[in-house]
């Protein structure tokens, strides 16, 4: 017995060298995939948008010989490419060497170190030519961290022609918004008021809107106050809820909706208000639209009083602390951020820029001249708080938003709870926070 | 070939169980040496001590002059009939015969040849192609015993080869088995618990208990003399009837009957006094020198009759003829086939102790 | 087993054996239609997912989202799957899962070959606590270990190289394969073992020689759950295969995109499960075939 092990053994350890030698040979052709050459920038982008940055590539790629942009395609779910930039920022990875990010992402990347100040690369006067509110979502702590690329707006859309056909002007208030809604609505067919409710980010956005146009806060970055606990705070909880089953102009199913839900009850003429994002506008006016041409857009109403405030959304580019070629990678941003490359990655796709004068550009207007409008509700962009713990506070948020709209819990009361739970969160990391 | 010798074989297993307790034995070349006891005694383990499938806890192993206690079992060229054959199920009859001498890389056509005779000879030429499940017992064991051939090993073991096959195959093998033996040139060690099988086809007979040989010898002398009390009842069938005595002069009190202990017995006050039932002398009228028995059962095995019966206040057995038998018959038996053991349950022989087998 | 006496006592299960008198007598319809409708229900609910992403990839976009629901295809577009294949590399990614996947699942199931070969002929105490340990280890979540084997592969520059799902793969299933390989070595005849040591064959020779042909079903099942796994595995395929040439199926039906950042594309994300599945399908039934003949020839007392 003793000797059967022995030889058992051996056999094993000769398998093993082995499968070692084996790895070691794999070793040599391993390389190439590596970071590597002196005129490599690489990025990761959404799958879909990579067509509309080729062209962007070549023409850096033809300004800077030698060079090479290397634009990956990540997966399509935007927190699974979050996922994918902190774990190789995580282990110091210089194959990423520009971060494409969203808004939200800026102050837990550049808190956690992962991203080079950019405000020596982009003077003032360079910064003052983007749009203020995503210029200010790309700071943290009075460092510029994110150059904006292209931004997004929270938006009501409404149906123009069941309005003016009715002889009602566009609701200002949220009771007007109730009152117009209820007067066109004929459910199940039609509903009043579409907009996203299921517990994600997307609910919090329409919060965030709603909040702000009853004069509430949620986070203060500077200070790290919390106000969900306030009154207002409740007020517009409220009105989300009473929207669905006070006076129901929501359907029962708005509390699982994402965009794409809400966007195609409004397309298929089945809703008269719609909150969504400016994308809805260029497949409202396809061809094969029933509603193209029949409706209008403006930013959420707000309470007497009040303002009207679209939640600021939007990508924008940082250079990752690991690069091995920082200065190439501002340069591929400086690059980007040129008013014909916004033209050219702007108009095929309709997103909106971030360079104020594209606004005023007359070949992006005429490619979309809905930009115009879009241009004008950005003043009213409210952005969500720059806080290295966001994902946290709106994890929280979204929970007790949701427990009021599906569960039936009385607004103040999950408030308060949301309000007691951040707070907790950021007094724990109030030190990292409040620095 | 030479000589395949153990010496002061110890097997002590990892839970205490002393399995072989010094076993020494030789096992000459074309001579069959047959393991014999009861269940548990050993027999198994002695043999794949010497296969080396386990490892002798003190002893060595030698073939002629080399020992080979360190050869791993691949190495000792041993032909092994495992009891329950193991035969490789997902492989032919043809390569579970050939197997052994691929790993020798015995070139192809002579390793079909050498499967072919072994086959031949076994008479399992036409099953070559099957798998051992679409095979019946007795043929699944001739390819165990072909799977020990064909590698024409220096020494043949076979671990109670027959004792899975029914009766009437059982002694056609055995038969069989004999004969084949007779042309290996090897030496073979046989276990059985069967001491018929034994009797039949030994050269010599190792009688096992506990771990320990108690008697080598060729079956004959094994049966005529046993060396011990033990051998003495558990070879020969029907077993021997044995008396306990005091000893007091020249004669044995025994329950049975007093009988005269030969001149220049040994021993104690105490012996052990055997005699077989084929040396019973039984009869319808008065024996001179005999006892008169009652006879309580008959048991007719066709060419004999196997009686027991009440002497004095023990009982005896006797093979006698094959018919009816009176309730009173006489019995008698030769002096000179009584068998004598001390109280330690050693043979005694008048003239002197000990004086027969091996140990 | 065929003996009614010996089968008695081991089969414990009531309703095996009412099933097994209800057949034989003939006599209980109420007891197959209870059976067949059992049957259909399973048969719904494991098939149905899957057969409701074929119909799905085979509709148009506007039967997909269709209020009220639209069940079957009409017409049947393969307009999908044509987009799936133009704007993706759909065979490369194809190719990659086969190549991973089969090259972890030979690596594993040898490893695990040695491994249960060693801890079925264990002497003494030691194997159940062995087993145990294994049993352990392999509870842990595979995503506790991204970051460290990240680490590992950036440093030996394996970042879409196939080696680095391939290890991983072959090392996080190990304990899988070495309990179901274990269990079925230890059932072996420990004579055969012997008979093959006498006939000379070496350990590892003994394991492909005596262990896994014998052992051939339980092989084969741990092949396809090692196989499936490795086809389906999703975090670090994701995050270490970064180009298209690399990336593995599930990688790459991650990035499949639609219109807009909030349209999902359910069309062509079907049409790419669907497509994706097929293989372990097929591959699944093709061994499934050698499962069968491994157990009708398998025979090991005579
Ligand atoms: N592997 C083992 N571990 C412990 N005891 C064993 C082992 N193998 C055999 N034994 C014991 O050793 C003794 C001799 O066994 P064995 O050689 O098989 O007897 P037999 O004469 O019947 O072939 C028995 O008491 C048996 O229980
Ligand atoms: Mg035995």
């Amino acid at each position: 017995m003793h000797r059967l092990r022995l030889r058992r053994g051996s056999g094993l350890r000769i398998a093993t060298l082995a499968l070692l030698a084996g790895i070691a040979a794999g070793c040599g052709g391993a390389q190439e995939g590596g970071a590597g050459g002196a005129g490599r920038v690489a990025v990761m982008l959404p799958p879909g948008e990579r067509p509309f940055w080729m062209p962007l590539a070549r023409d850096f790629e033809r300004a800077h010989p030698g060079v090479t942009v290397d634009l990956i395609e990540g997966p399509q779910s935007t927190d699974l490419r979050e996922n994918l930039y902190t774990a190789s920022l995580l282990a110091r990875d210089p194959s990423f060497d520009l971060v494409y990010m969203d808004v939200t992402w800026t102050s837990k990347f550049a808190a956690a170190g992962w991203l080079r100040p950019l405000e020596g690369a982009f003077p003032p006067q360079e910064r003052d030519r983007w749009l203020p509110a995503a210029r200010e979502a790309g700071m943290f702590r009075g460092r510029l961290y994110r150059v904006p690329v292209r931004t997004d707006v929270g938006l009501l859309y409404y149906r123009r022609d069941w309005l003016e056909g009715a002889g009602y002007a566009p609701p200002s208030t949220f009771d007007e918004l109730v009152r117009v809604a209820r007067a066109l609505e004929d459910p199940p067919r039609r509903w009043g008021f579409v907009w996203q409710g299921k517990q994600y980010e997307g609910l919090v956005c329409d919060y965030l809107e709603v909040l702000t146009g009853f004069g509430g806060t949620w986070v203060d970055p500077a200070t790290l106050e919390v106000g969900l606990d306030r009154p207002q705070a409740a007020a517009a909880l409220e009105f989300l809820v009473r929207c669905r089953s006070v006076d129901p102009i929501s359907p029962p199913g708005v509390a699982t909706y994402q965009e794409e839900e809400s966007r195609r009850l409004f397309q298929d003429g089945r809703a008269v208000f719609l909150r969504n994002w400016p994308y809805v506008w260029r497949l409202a006016q396809r061809e094969d639209s029933p509603i193209r041409g029949k409706i209008g857009a403006m930013s959420m109403v707000h309470a007497p009083g009040g303002r009207s405030a679209g939640t600021l959304g939007g990508w924008g580019l940082g250079v990752s602390a690991y690069s091995r070629r920082p200065d190439l990678a501002v340069a591929f941003i400086r690059h980007v951020t040129t008013l014909e490359s916004q033209r050219v990655l702007c108009g095929e796709t309709g997103y909106a820029p971030a360079l104020i004068e594209a606004y005023r550009d007359s070949a992006l207007l005429a490619a979309n001249p809905f930009l115009d409008r879009i241009g004008r509700l950005h003043a009213n962009a409210v952005a969500r708080p720059g806080i290295a713990r966001y994902a946290l506070a709106s994890d929280i948020l979204q929970r007790h938003l949701s427990a009021a709209l599906a569960g039936g819990e009385p607004a103040a009361r999950a408030l308060r709870e949301a309000a007691r739970e951040t707070r907790l969160m950021l007094g724990r990391a109030g030190a990292a926070e409040a620095r | 070939m030479a000589d395949l010798t153990g010496h002061d074989l110890v097997k002590v297993f990892p839970d205490g169980t002393r399995a072989l307790d010094g076993v020494s034995f030789t096992a000459r070349p074309s001579r069959v040496l047959t393991l014999l006891g009861p269940s548990g005694c050993g027999k198994s383990t002695l043999l794949r001590v010497i296969a080396g499938l386990e490892r002798a806890t003190s002893g060595t192993l030698r073939f002629g002059e080399a020992p080979f206690d360190e050869l791993p079992p691949g190495r000792r060229e041993v032909g092994f009939v495992f009891q329950n054959y193991a035969l490789y199920p997902h492989l032919t009859i043809a390569d579970n015969l050939g197997l052994a001498l691929e790993v020798r890389r015995v070139p192809r056509g002579e390793r079909e040849r050498r499967v072919r005779e072994t086959a031949e000879m076994l008479g399992i030429a036409p099953l070559l192609g099957r798998r051992p499940a679409q095979l019946s017992g007795g043929q699944q064991q001739r390819v165990a015993l072909g799977r020990a051939l064909v590698r024409r090993p220096r020494f043949y073991l076979l671990d109670e080869p027959l004792s899975n096959l029914d009766a009437l195959l059982r002694e056609g093998m055995r038969a069989e088995l004999k004969s084949l033996f007779g042309r290996v040139e090897s030496a073979v060690i046989y276990v059985t618990h069967d001491q018929a099988e034994a009797m039949s086809l030994s050269h010599e007979v190792a009688v096992m208990r506990a771990g320990r040989i108690l008697q080598c010898a060729p079956p004959l002398a094994l049966y005529a003399r046993p060396a011990d009390l033990f051998v003495a009842t558990f070879v020969g069938s029907p077993r021997m009837t044995v008396w306990r005595g005091r000893r007091d002069g020249s004669m044995l009190h025994t329950e049975g009957a007093a009988l005269a202990t030969p001149a220049g017995l040994g021993g104690g006050d105490q012996l052990d006094v055997g005699i077989r039932p084929e040396d019973v002398e039984v009869s319808d009228r008065p024996l001179p020198g005999g006892w008169q028995a009652t006879l309580e059962v008959s048991e007719p095995l066709g060419a004999r009759t196997l009686l027991t019966l009440r002497i004095g206040g023990a009982t005896a057995r006797a093979m006698a003829e094959p018919r009816e038998w009176p309730a009173r018959p006489w019995v008698r038996w030769p002096a000179d086939r009584l068998h004598w053991f001390d109280a330690s349950g050693r043979r005694l022989d008048p003239g002197g102790p000990g004086g027969s087998g091996n140990r | 087993m065929t003996a009614p006496r010996g089968g008695a006592p081991r089969r414990t299960g009531g309703p095996r054996d009412r099933a097994g008198t209800a057949t034989a007598g003939r006599g209980v319809p109420a007891a197959r239609v209870l059976w067949g409708l059992a049957l259909a229900l399973v048969l719904a609910w494991s098939v149905g997912p899957a057969a409701w992403q074929a119909l799905t990839a085979l509709k148009p976009d506007a039967q997909i989202t269709h209020v009220p629901t639209v069940y079957l295809p009409h017409p049947v577009t393969w307009k999908h799957v044509e987009t799936l294949w133009s704007r993706k590399p759909f065979g490369t990614y194809l190719a990659n899962s086969a190549w991973v996947a089969t090259w972890a699942t030979l690596l594993c199931v040898s490893f695990a070959a040695l491994a249960a070969a060693g801890l079925a002929r264990m002497p003494g105490r030691g194997r159940e606590p062995l087993l145990l340990g294994l049993l352990f280890l392999s509870l842990f979540p595979p995503i506790l270990l991204l970051f460290p084997l990240y680490e590992g592969v950036r440093w030996l520059g394996w970042i879409n190289h196939p080696l680095a799902l391939i290890l991983p793969y072959a090392a996080l299933n190990l304990p899988l394969a070495v309990w179901v390989l274990e269990s079925a070595f230890r059932q072996l005849p420990l004579e055969l073992d012997e008979a093959a040591r006498l006939d000379g064959l070496s350990a590892l020779a003994r394991i492909r020689r005596i262990h896994l042909p014998l052992a051939m079903p339980a092989v084969a099942t741990a092949a396809i759950l090692v196989f499936i796994f490795c086809w389906n595995e999703f975090m670090l395929a994701l995050t270490f295969m970064t180009t298209d040439a690399r990336k593995t199926v599930t990688a790459g039906i991650a990035s499949v995109s639609g219109a807009s950042l909030y349209e999902i594309p359910w069309g062509q994300l079907s049409a790419a499960i669907v497509l994706a599945t097929l293989p372990l399908v097929l591959l699944v039934l093709v061994f499934e075939r050698r499962i069968v003949s491994g157990l009708t020839r398998g025979a090991i007392k005579g």
